[in-house]
């Protein structure tokens, strides 16, 4: 247990020794005047930290060494807990060439740990005199140095770089085009001047930088900041030689001012790429398939389906998916092959700059066992200047008979709608039937001008009805008068009930007696002899009043003397009862 | 007797007479919509119009007298014969379509000066509403306000009366509102004064004669309302506010001359 600490500890302490090492080194300038001094500077990284030793000078004829000088920076981070530092050593050796002409300063060594790291050699030029004055900067990284002189050579210390990937392409070929900014000086803020005219190309934004962001590089032996301003991808459409215009840029730049009573100060400047030349050739004839759809690049063609175990009505997807380099936005997917009983609908396609995705929706229709063929793709290959056919592999489904209706269709999700789109305007068809009635507005015509009257009459017709109900009700008599036949019914019904027996004469004769006095308004319970008397004053049929006083006679003989009379008298006595009534009921009563 | 059965002969003549008229309005339309349908725009324009002479005032009878003049290429009369037809019924709905297409091929743009969103409103519920759906409408609240009084007088003498009265007056406003609204549209339909241009061009000028200044130049199917209708010049007031004196002969108005 204690041999595996230790082990550790030492495997951690040793991982400095295995840090890579890295060696660079650039010239402040490379045309230099005779007078001048000239500044190479070496920089070793080493992600250890531990120290390595100094480079040395190679030995050459055409420059002098006026001395070296030393910096070192340490930078420490830390990445998910993980500690690693690097040491930056630069050493600044100060020159001074002795000769005219161009010179190559051969690889500078670094040796470590047994291994010998070098540089890449610098081609300068030395010309007679000076060609300006020294910079005061040995290292343009410093940003607190001044930056050299802005309106000098401004060309050689900023400037654009149009990166192509290709010179020569296939009409349709796709070409990656990067745009770089290369500079020595403190560029405060930058912006893109204008948008460019990409003529005879269908363009594709791949990166647009939309911050300021510098990184290293050295470039012919002198070290910049450089920056990836744009990247795009370029898809010819025409052949012949076409030109990729290069990009245009607003630079401002600090100048930090050289006294203390100056201030900083920035200046802007437009600077534009170089154009680039590219020759466009259309694809060859020969050997071009059928089926070629204009596909260019390098492509791998697969297929899937997400099930082959189906039944009648069910559905299932089959996807064609295209990876790869090429034109992917510029060309068709290749065509399904028709398969009878399986019904395909129309596929989602996406596409990007990485691959095509083709997904087909598919709806098994009959049982039975069906082949989905091998889908043929073809391309052309640049690299080997020739076309290629590619084929997936081929799908047996098997389909069981379903638990619906066959035929019965199932959609699958996804599938692309699309709303239905107007397709012309025209006005209206004329209206076929119509009742043909003329059209006159109800406010002219007289009949609703009568109703409205109708309406209006309804206002004295409440009054009238108003006044009656106030007269009946402040009038008892009137009451009694109105009421008077129902309560002569009810006794009338009771008398009928009892037809055949004695007590007949006693209901017939109270409520014979009690009606006439409702009607007379005289008091209930007069005597019969008053009631007569007082009916004898109005008009009444002749014979009615005798036949009334005969019928009251008979009731009060049988009341006192009940024996004489028989059921057959009492059935008689009844029959008149009802037709007196009658008569009476037709009397006018005031 | 003999004068009884007189009478019923006269009455059965009326009526076989009568049948006879209303056979051949429906007789001369079904035939306008055979002639329409097989392309015959003429034949049908002449048994359209013939049943208007008829004095029958029918909004499909005047649309489809519109796209009768529509298919003959007479853009100007398609457009007065759907403006009379939206005049009757102002909602209706092929009418309305129609006018609209039309109105995009003139010469002239014209646009619905309703574009607001009060106005706007104002459409849709005339569009939605028609006159003699306001006569039911006022004729309804004039009822109920009677059975109000009625109720009022017959069962409310010498009683606590707040509950009626408040319906009372709930419904008296509503009734002058749409009795208002309703005397509105009817002077509305009565006194529209609106005309459309059947000539190809017309020159407005300052005054009626040709040696006024020009103001503007209306073309065909433009939508206008007449101030003042002379013998040979009236007085017109374009949609944008533009006013002139044009020919009277180039134009004719919605509201047909009786």
């Amino acid at each position: 247990m204690r041999y595996i600490a230790i082990c550790f500890l030492i495997a951690i302490l040793a991982m400095p020794l295995f840090g890579a090492i890295e060696v660079q080194s650039y010239v402040d300038r490379t045309k230099i005047g005779m007078s001048d001094t000239f500044t190479l500077s070496v920089e070793v990284s080493c992600s250890g930290g531990e120290d390595v030793d100094k480079p040395s000078l190679p030995n050459v004829d055409f420059v002098e060494n006026l001395g070296v000088s030393t910096s070192t920076s340490s930078s420490y981070t830390m990445v998910n807990g993980k500690m690693s530092s690097s040491k930056t050593n630069t050493y600044s050796f100060t020159l001074q060439p002795t000769k005219k002409g161009n010179f190559v300063i051969p690889p500078v060594t670094v040796k470590h740990s047994g291994k010998a790291y070098s540089t890449k050699p610098i081609g300068i030029t030395v010309v007679e005199g000076s060609t300006r004055p020294a910079p005061s900067a040995s290292s343009p990284f410093q940003r607190s140095g001044n930056p050299p002189e802005t309106d000098q050579k401004l060309e050689d210390n900023l400037f654009i770089e149009t990166q192509v990937s290709k010179l020569k392409a296939y009409k349709g070929e796709p070409i990656r085009v990067t745009y770089m900014l290369y500079t020595r000086y403190n560029v405060t803020n930058m912006s893109f001047a204008g948008d460019l005219d990409y003529k005879g190309f269908w363009k594709e934004d791949v990166f647009t930088a939309n911050k300021v962001a510098f990184d290293r590089d050295t470039k012919d032996g002198i070290a910049y900041n450089r920056m990836k301003l744009s990247e795009i991808e370029l898809i010819p459409n025409e052949s012949g030689t076409l030109t990729i215009p290069g990009l245009e840029m607003n630079v401002e730049l600090l100048k930090r001012s050289r006294d203390f009573f100056d201030f900083d100060r920035t200046n802007s400047y437009r600077i534009k790429g170089p154009d680039r030349k590219i020759t466009v050739s259309e694809l060859p004839y020969e050997g071009r398939p059928d089926n070629f759809t204009g596909a260019i690049g390098k492509f791998q063609i697969q297929s899937r389906i997400d099930k082959n175990e189906l039944r009648v009505g069910d559905s299932f997807t089959y996807t064609i998916k295209l990876t790869g380099d090429g034109n992917f936005m510029k060309f068709e997917m290749p065509s399904l092959p028709e398969v009878q009983h399986l019904h395909f609908l129309a596929p989602e396609i996406k596409s990007d700059a990485r691959g095509k995705t083709a997904k087909y929706p598919g709806i098994a229709q009959e049982e039975g066992t069906f082949t989905i063929p091998a889908v043929e793709f073809s391309y052309f290959d640049p690299k080997q200047d020739r076309y290629v056919t590619d084929k997936t592999t081929a799908y047996t489904i098997d389909v069981s008979p379903g638990e619906g209706m066959p035929g019965y269709i199932s959609h699958t999700p996804g599938v692309a709608q699309s709303a239905v789109e107007m397709e012309g305007m025209d006005i209206d068809f004329i209206v076929r039937e119509t009742d043909l009635t003329s059209y006159r507005p109800y406010f002219t015509r007289p009949v609703y001008w009568l109703i409205w009257l109708a309406i209006f009459l309804l206002i004295p017709a409440a009054g009238l009805y108003a006044r009656e109900r106030s007269k009946s009700m402040g009038n008892i008599d009137y009451i009694r008068q109105r009421k008077a036949r129902s309560i002569l019914r009810k006794y009338l019904r009771q008398a009928s009930s009892e037809v055949g027996r004695i007590e007949f004469y006693a209901s017939a004769q109270t409520g014979l007696s009690n009606y006439l006095a409702d009607k007379l308004r005289l008091p209930r319970g007069s005597t019969s002899e008053a009631l007569l008397s007082s009916l004898s004053g109005r008009q009444t049929e002749a014979g009615l009043l005798e036949r009334l006083k005969a019928f009251f006679d008979r009731c009060n003989q049988a009341r006192f003397m009940p024996g004489g009379f028989s059921a057959e008298n009492i059935r008689e006595d009844f029959t008149t009862l009802k037709t007196l009534v009658d008569e009476l009921s037709k009397l006018r009563w005031k | 007797m003999m004068g009884n059965r007189r009478i019923i002969l006269i009455m059965m003549l009326l009526v076989i007479a009568f049948g006879i008229f209303a056979q051949t309005r429906e007789s001369v339309f079904e035939e306008g919509v055979k002639a329409y349908e097989n392309g015959d725009f003429q034949t049908a324009l002449e048994n359209f119009s013939s049943l208007v002479h008829k004095k029958i005032v029918s909004a499909d009878l005047y649309y489809n007298i519109g796209n009768c003049y529509y298919r003959l290429d007479d853009l100007g009369r398609a457009i007065l014969n759907y403006k009379r037809a939206l005049r009757i019924q102002p909602g209706h709905g092929r009418a309305l379509n129609s006018l609209e297409f039309a109105l995009t091929r003139t010469q002239d743009k014209q646009q619905d000066t309703s574009d607001d969103a009060v106005s706007g409103l104002l459409t849709k519920i005339n569009r939605v509403i028609g006159l003699n759906m306001i006569a039911w409408v006022v004729a309804t609240l004039l009822l109920i306000i009677v059975v109000i009084i009625a109720i009022l007088i017959i069962f409310y003498s010498g009683r606590e009366k707040s509950v009626p009265l408040f319906f009372l007056s709930i419904a008296i406003v509503l009734f002058l509102i749409s009795g208002i609204y309703g005397w509105a549209r009817l002077s509305h339909y009565r006194n529209n004064d609106q005309a459309v241009l059947l000539a190809d061009t017309a020159i407005g000028y300052s005054g009626p004669g040709r040696d006024y200044t020009r103001v503007f130049t209306i073309h065909e199917g433009h939508i206008f309302e007449v101030m003042k209708r002379e013998a040979e010049w009236s007085q017109v007031k374009l949609g944008n506010g533009l006013g002139g004196w044009i020919q009277s002969q180039s134009f004719e108005k919605v509201v047909e001359k009786k």
